[in-house]
């Protein structure tokens, strides 16, 4: 027993020894934090405000690396460390799947209230039930069903091995989300970031003081994305000693 | 060019909230736990 649970819980074993590492400074968390604000920064004050939209257009600095992360980094991130989890059955990618999924949901929250405060100005209404804005408010729901299922089980296998299966078909639904500005007639832009036009200099649809406010956005939103997955994986962790320890088990 | 500047600190109001709010909420859960771990470590007298 105390074997299989020191290959599911790769440290809890060391926890039976030493005490759990305390929760010190993350320094790249403060790091994250601080990048993201000085892109706010210069969004706000140093970057100029597109001609027929005005300031309101200045929230696609957060709105476009929200969504950037939260589809194409955390829901691919679910999916796979879900995969994974049902072919080796090893916890640690179960606390992927789970870490990654919780901040999908926060990053598309981002994307779900700025996106209306956004539109409102520019489209006359908050919302509109198009299939780019309707698939990604099913997204959201769908990750926020999985955070409830996690809670819901007590068995830790079966919890793994339920929202293993529910990560995998709530990324099933990015490609829909990316192809669904192409796929139907939206209210929604085409994109722009993830298109040849970026890539290729003197194509950008943007200008180039925008495109640099918006790489460097980017650039801090990833930051975020990845020091907010290693506090979780952190998190988990410790979270699963504990249980382990209050059940006995070790 | 049309004046929304409202919109554009309301946006950004919110995604601070949202995001700022959920790393105190890590924050703070990982502080609880580890603190549930420290009891379970001086219950078991170490």
């Amino acid at each position: 027993m105390a074997d299989s649970l020191a290959r599911s819980i790769p440290s809890a074993g060391a926890a039976r020894t030493s005490r759990a590492p305390a929760a010190g400074f993350d320094w790249l968390m403060a790091l994250a934090m601080a990048a993201v604000a000085a892109v706010m920064a210069r969004a706000i004050w140093y970057t100029p405000p597109e001609a027929l939209q005005g300031d309101a257009q200045k929230i696609f600095y957060i709105h476009v690396p929200s969504a950037v992360v939260g589809l194409y980094l955390a829901c691919p991130l679910v999916a796979i460390g879900g995969a994974m989890y049902l072919w080796l059955r090893d916890d640690r990618l179960d606390r992927l799947a789970e870490s990654a999924a919780e901040i999908a949901l926060v990053f598309l929250s981002v994307v779900l209230v700025t996106g209306p405060i956004w539109g409102k100005p520019i489209w006359g209404a908050w919302w509109s039930w198009d299939a780019r804005l309707t698939s990604t408010l099913f997204l959201w729901f769908v990750l926020l069903g999985y955070t409830v299922l996690r809670g819901a089980i007590e068995d830790r296998q079966q919890r793994a091995r339920y929202s293993a299966v529910l990560g995998i078909l709530a990324a099933l639904l990015v490609p829909f989300i990316h192809l669904s500005v192409e796929m139907f007639r939206t209210m929604h832009p085409q994109p722009i970031v993830l298109t040849p036009d970026v890539v290729v200099p003197g194509r950008s649809r943007l200008s180039p003081e925008m495109s640099r406010t918006l790489q460097f956005a980017m650039l801090a939103f990833i930051t975020l994305f990845v020091a907010l997955l290693r506090s979780r994986l952190k998190f988990a962790r410790l979270r699963d000693q504990v249980e382990a320890l209050e059940s006995g088990d070790a | 060019m049309p004046h929304n500047t409202g919109f554009m600190i309301a946006g950004y109001a919110a995604a601070v909230l949202i995001l700022g709010g959920y790393v105190v909420a890590l924050i703070g859960r990982s502080r609880a736990m580890s603190q549930r771990s420290h009891a379970l470590d001086a219950a078991e007298g170490r």
